[in-house]
């Protein structure tokens, strides 16, 4: 899918949607018209951050770290694209930043790589718009702790947003 | 993305920011504020009220963090020329970890976003 946005890229995008009948895959290209029958399911797709982005360089000075708004707006911008419409942020119940999110990656020890993420969306209509939990993971990132202590006895990928809201 | 102009009044527990919002804003999309930016701005309020605080105790001034937001609504749109005006308040404290209650107006005096927000101050990035 083409950049979106400067500061990241996104890629791979699947939407299951919900039928009747059970889960719909649909391709990436083929819209689902929510505006005619709005409907719940699960999307997600691949989040590529761009480190060069002038948002590093305040956020922080040497000390890169991706604001965490900017992982909302990442979520609220991806799901627009691979449903096709444009949503506002309507409101957000609970919103958490479980770790720090750096734009790079380290993954052969020495040279910093662009961080890249998975976004997965559960949606499904609500009065006004469409009510939202999305998670954002570095699939790479096996290094998760419970309680941010204790490394637990199947890691998980390192979650950096957890979201409940809406979007309309 | 300084999203912080100034302080109109700060005490030990509360402050109020402003931001006049202008055109080439990262964060305009659409000819509006992102609802994300306005977080932001309350987000900073935070961070420079936590440091104004850390100074007056004579602690020097480190990085904060956003750790959770809840309960966030927002009301009238933000385009630029708009001025909006920040309130914050400490509602609980418990080591590093800042609690704060947050409402923002334009400055026609309406609503424009409200929230609760965590903030997770890092002493180890001074």
């Amino acid at each position: 899918m083409a950049l979106i946005n400067a500061y990241f890229t996104i890629a791979n995008p699947t939407n299951a949607v919900e039928t009747p009948s059970g889960c719909n895959a649909t391709p990436a290209d083929e819209k689902v018209d929510l505006n005619e029958s709005p409907a719940a399911g699960t999307l997600s797709c691949d989040i590529t951050l761009n480190p060069d982005h002038e948002i590093y360089q305040g956020h922080f000075p040497e000390r890169p770290i991706c604001p965490g708004i900017c992982s909302i707006k990442m979520m609220r911008e991806a799901t627009s694209a691979i449903l096709g419409r444009p949503l506002n942020l309507l409101e957000i119940k609970d919103c958490r930043f479980p770790a720090l999110l750096t734009p790079t990656t380290l993954d052969d020890g020495c040279t910093p790589l662009p961080r890249r993420l998975t976004l997965t969306v559960k949606y499904a209509p609500a009065e006004a718009g469409f009510k939202v939990e999305a998670t954002l993971t570095d699939p790479a990132d096996n290094t998760a702790t419970d309680s941010g202590s204790t490394p637990v006895d199947s890691p998980s990928p390192a979650t950096y947003l957890t979201f409940r809201g809406l979007l309309g | 993305m300084l999203m912080v102009d100034s302080y109109s009044y700060i005490d030990d527990h509360q402050g109020v920011s402003t931001l006049a919002v202008k055109p080439d804003n990262i964060f305009i999309e659409d000819g509006q504020l992102a609802p994300e930016a306005i977080v932001e701005h309350i987000a900073q309020t935070a961070a420079a009220h936590a440091g104004y605080r850390r100074q007056l105790a004579g602690k020097p001034v480190c990085l904060g963090y956003i750790g959770d937001i809840k309960k966030v609504g927002f009301g009238a749109s933000v385009t630029p020329g708009d001025r909006i005006a920040t309130n914050i308040e400490i509602v609980s404290e418990v080591g590093n970890i800042i609690m704060i209650a947050a409402s923002s107006l334009n400055n026609l005096g309406e609503h424009v976003c409200q929230c609760r927000m965590k903030l997770a101050m890092d002493e180890s990035a001074n």
